[in-house]
């Protein structure tokens, strides 16, 4: 398995206070890895500053053998990293549809694919199409016309991620992907996101809190506690790990 | 639904053009003046609602781009240089200028420091001008003569009122179009996405810093034409072109007019204007019912007047909608 992504003595400090104090991490091409940790162990740091939305007091992040620690985030999302929100993040004021339609024309113009004749002031047809083949995917045709905002907590994060593998990422970086979701969105989520990385091959990170979503999912799990990284491993040797019981799963997981 | 609301915008720009046109077969010329000054200052108000209500970048010094473009184009005027080349300089300035102060703002601050910093540069630049000799000082530049177009074999004169007037509605419509269009266009769609959520834009791979430099560049050139157009209209152009009270106009009329909306500042500015010129007779009177009404818009309905008749609009369609429903099924309430 080749290493997609391999992050090295990461740390960042907020002031005096040391929040990642060294990390290192590797994703491997194709996999869906898991950061786990305990409120407060900087997995949402290590995620703002591997996505570019914060950056690094050191350290070196390679993507596909290139440095980008220091690439803004759009450069990043240029080169391949996608992510979601632990809120849902979409342009609220639009429609589903023209949620997918401006991301899609986003991905053509860095393509750089023509996108239509520059005097058009609508979407082409194609792309139109595409979006609601993309909403569709993700079982949103019927909210189309719904402005985002007054989409439910579940579609809005179906839409996220929908927007987000619109732009094709090579790594997708998901923040909670089930957070505030209810037992039955938890599992159409996770179904959801096995069948979209089976059919995409991406690679997936993600921060969750679920251990029945991190062990549903992932093939490799990392756990965060104080900023550094206490074990690694599949997510049965994680949970068997000694410290990581102690310190993050407790004695749920061993009787789980 | 989007068809019909864009075929009855289209209508409606139609019609107020042929009115506008009209004007100077039927109205006295303080009318024309009036209504010519309206449209440069519409303009004006266009350009900074491209900046707020479009690409989320709030500035409260964008008279100093009008300030440019009028200064540029009246000392010019008087030194009998070619009309269309000030414009094309105005238009050329204003952009370097908001390139210059964008640069520098855009890149270091957001939202209220952004908008104190470039009325700290506006306020500058008005000092400059008003302690400038060849620039008139603080009584500005007076006498500016209206121009003559030379093109080539054929020159038209724009020495009367009337045919200033009816080259300024062309130009103003023609600039108000293309912001239209802009806003419309695929550019316009992604300064859409950073207003409403700057973040999530950077990361469809927007560089969202670059999209508002753009727009910023934009607005002030047409800022800059706006000014320019005023010089021959008014014939004197005052520092007071760049004094914050002009931004601070342009903010009143397009939050009054409805900044969501594209046409919101040009009817505001019209608004304004119309409650000037009711009240011009009674000193201090236009202030007190200018402001009232501003309470009340932002109170009551803070999409100014434009986003009241699109609520009105939309209970009206709600409304309709249930009527259709109670004639489909024969039933007041969805059943349960």
């Amino acid at each position: 398995m080749t290493v997609i992504l391999e992050a090295r003595d990461i740390r960042k400090s907020y002031g005096a206070v040391p929040i990642l104090k060294g990390v290192d991490l590797d994703l491997t091409r194709g996999g869906t890895h898991a950061l786990i940790g305990p409120n407060g162990a900087g997995k949402t740091t290590l995620f703002k500053v591997l996505t570019g939305e914060t950056p690094a007091n050191g350290g070196s992040v390679r993507f596909s053998g290139k440095e980008i620690v220091k690439l803004p985030a759009f450069r990043r999302v240029q080169q391949g990293i996608g992510r979601t929100f632990q809120v849902a993040r979409v342009f609220m004021e639009m429609t589903a549809l023209e949620n997918i339609m401006v991301t899609i024309e986003r991905r053509m113009r860095m393509a750089g694919e023509k996108v239509g004749v520059w005097y058009d002031f609508r979407p082409s047809p194609a792309v139109r199409k595409e979006a609601m083949i993309r909403l569709s995917e993700v079982g949103l045709e019927n909210r189309a016309e719904t402005e985002a905002r007054y989409l439910s907590h579940g579609d809005k994060k179906r839409l996220e991620l929908s927007l987000s593998l619109t732009l094709e990422p090579e790594i997708l970086m998901l923040d909670e992907p089930t957070a505030g979701m209810s037992q039955s969105d938890r599992h159409e989520t996770v179904a959801l996101l096995k069948r979209l990385k089976a059919e995409r091959g991406f690679t997936m990170l993600m921060t969750e809190h679920d251990m029945d979503v991190v062990f549903g999912l992932a093939d490799a799990a990392m756990v965060l506690n104080y900023g550094e990284i206490i074990a690694c491993g599949t997510p049965e040797a994680v949970r068997r790990d000694p410290l990581v019981r102690e310190v993050y799963l407790g004695q749920e997981a061993t009787s789980a | 639904m989007i068809t019909a609301s864009r075929n009855s915008v289209i209508s409606g720009i139609l019609i107020a053009l042929v009115l506008l046109a009209s004007v100077p077969l039927w109205a006295n010329p303080g009318w024309v003046f009036v209504v010519g000054f309206v449209l440069v200052e519409a303009l004006f108000c266009l350009s900074w609602n491209l900046l707020f209500g479009f690409a989320g970048v709030a500035t409260f010094g964008h008279a100093a781009f009008f300030a440019v473009g009028a200064y540029l184009v009246g000392w010019g005027l008087r030194a009998g240089e070619s009309f269309l080349l000030l414009m094309l300089g105005a238009g050329v300035l204003g952009g370097l200028g908001s390139l210059l102060v964008g640069l520098v703002a855009l890149r270091r601050m957001t939202g209220i420091h952004l908008a104190v910093l470039t009325l700290a540069l506006s306020e500058v630049l008005y000092i400059v001008i008003g302690n400038t000799h060849a620039l008139g000082g603080i009584d500005g530049l007076a006498s500016i003569p209206r121009p003559t177009i030379h093109l080539g074999l054929a020159e038209i004169s724009l020495e009367s009122s009337d045919a200033y007037y009816w080259f300024l509605l062309l130009t103003c419509s023609v600039f108000a179009l293309v912001l239209w269009w802009l806003v419309q266009s695929r550019f316009g769609r992604v300064l859409r996405c950073i207003k409403q959520d700057g973040e999530r834009a950077e990361f469809i791979g927007v560089n969202v810093n670059r999209y508002q430099l753009a727009a910023f560049v934009v607005a002030g050139a047409v800022a800059a034409v706006a000014g320019g157009l005023s010089a021959p209209l008014t014939q004197i152009v005052t520092p007071a072109a760049g004094y914050w009270m002009h931004s601070i106009q342009a903010v009143l009329n397009s939050l009054l007019g409805g900044a969501g909306f594209f046409w919101g500042p040009a009817l505001g500015t019209a608004i304004f204007a119309g409650i000037d010129f009711v009240t011009r007779t009674f000193a201090g009177l236009s202030e007190v019912v200018v402001g009232g009404i501003l309470l009340v818009i932002v109170l009551a309905f803070p999409g100014g007047v434009l986003g009241f008749l699109s609520t009105l609009k939309s209970r009206r369609d709600r409304n309709a909608d249930a009527a259709a429903n109670v004639v489909e099924t024969g039933l007041k309430e969805p059943a349960e």
